[in-house]
């Protein structure tokens, strides 16, 4: 047994929930930036991002 | 949250640089192709207006403006193209860093390059070949159907890609062939309608040149995520919370 499991025995399975949890994190901000840049449909949005959803092919209009 | 960290600013740090250089690319190569294509675009009816209405940077009217209007005009629709292709690629590199992480890492800059190309097949090439990219004035079928088919297009290449290449059974190539001829065998929404004033040589132009802005700025996304993730100071990043265990171990 190192050091680290020693002094945090729930260490290993502390780190997995922190890990998924920074994933799922993440993920869902990019899902949340892509899907406002290639989706959203306020005007405003769509208007500063046009030339952008035909550039990278997504459905606009 | 080391990991959460290290992810974010990876991906604003590739996202930041490659999105300002594919913005770069295509208001030199494709937005010229948009403009063009907008001259064929007819006017639209009065009650439909408030849906498409394009203001401010987005002026679609083809009404004559002054030399000094026009520049401005186009820089103000160029500054948001910048903005919004720099926030695109953010989000594309976060998706990229979680994929990479989720598999086992990035490795080096040459499995950066592989992620690189697998980002491409996932969001432009494969549902480019059932919805090709399109030009202003062009004639398709409802927004919602279309959307919805994009999605599920990512989705199910991803989800192909992850098969093929992360599982181990032995049938996972004609599974993974099956779910990425899903949504072709669905089918792809298409207009009616197909007759458009926008030339066809216009409308190949533009997508072959997307295509290739799309393949060059997923390569460089993929090659600068690759080397800033196996870099030795983020080896361990997340896996472990290093900072809080050498901090108890004082």
């Amino acid at each position: 047994m190192n050091k680290t499991q020693v002094l945090y025995p729930n260490s290993t399975s502390t780190s997995k929930l922190s890990r998924a949890l920074s994933l799922l994190s993440a993920g869902f901000l990019g899902v949340l930036v892509v899907g406002g840049v290639g989706f959203a449909d306020m005007p405003a949005v769509h208007d500063a991002a046009h030339d952008v959803r035909h550039s990278l092919a997504f459905p606009c209009h | 949250m080391n990991l959460f960290r290290t992810l974010v600013f990876s991906a604003v740090f590739a996202g930041g640089l490659v999105g300002a250089l594919a913005s770069a690319m295509h208001i030199a190569v494709t937005v010229p192709l948009i403009l063009q294509a907008e001259t064929f675009e007819k006017p639209e009816p009065a009650a439909n207006v408030s849906a498409h209405e394009h203001s401010g940077a987005q002026v679609h009217s083809h009404e004559p403006v002054k030399a000094a209007e026009s520049g401005e005009i186009e820089f103000g629709r160029n500054a948001f193209t910048v903005i919004a292709m720099i926030l695109a690629y953010i989000g594309f590199a976060l998706l990229l860093n979680v994929s990479a992480e989720m598999t086992g890492g990035f490795g080096d800059v040459k499995a950066g390059s592989g992620w690189g190309v697998a980002g491409f097949l996932v969001f432009s090439l494969v549902p480019a070949l059932g919805l090709p990219p399109e030009l202003p004035g062009m004639p398709a079928a409802d927004l919602f159907s279309r959307q919805a088919w994009w999605i599920a297009t990512v989705a199910c290449t991803a989800g192909s890609l992850w098969l093929a290449s992360s599982t181990k059974f032995g049938w996972r190539w004609p599974i993974a062939a099956v779910v990425v001829a899903l949504p072709f065998g669905f089918g792809a929404p298409h207009p009616l309608n197909t007759a458009s004033e926008v030339p066809t040589s216009l409308h190949f132009q533009f997508v072959v040149s997307t295509l290739l802005v799309s393949f060059v700025s997923w390569q460089i996304l993929g090659v600068s995520l690759g080397w800033l993730r196996s870099r030795s100071w983020n080896d361990t990043a997340g896996r472990e919370d290093a900072s809080a265990r050498r901090t108890t171990a004082r």
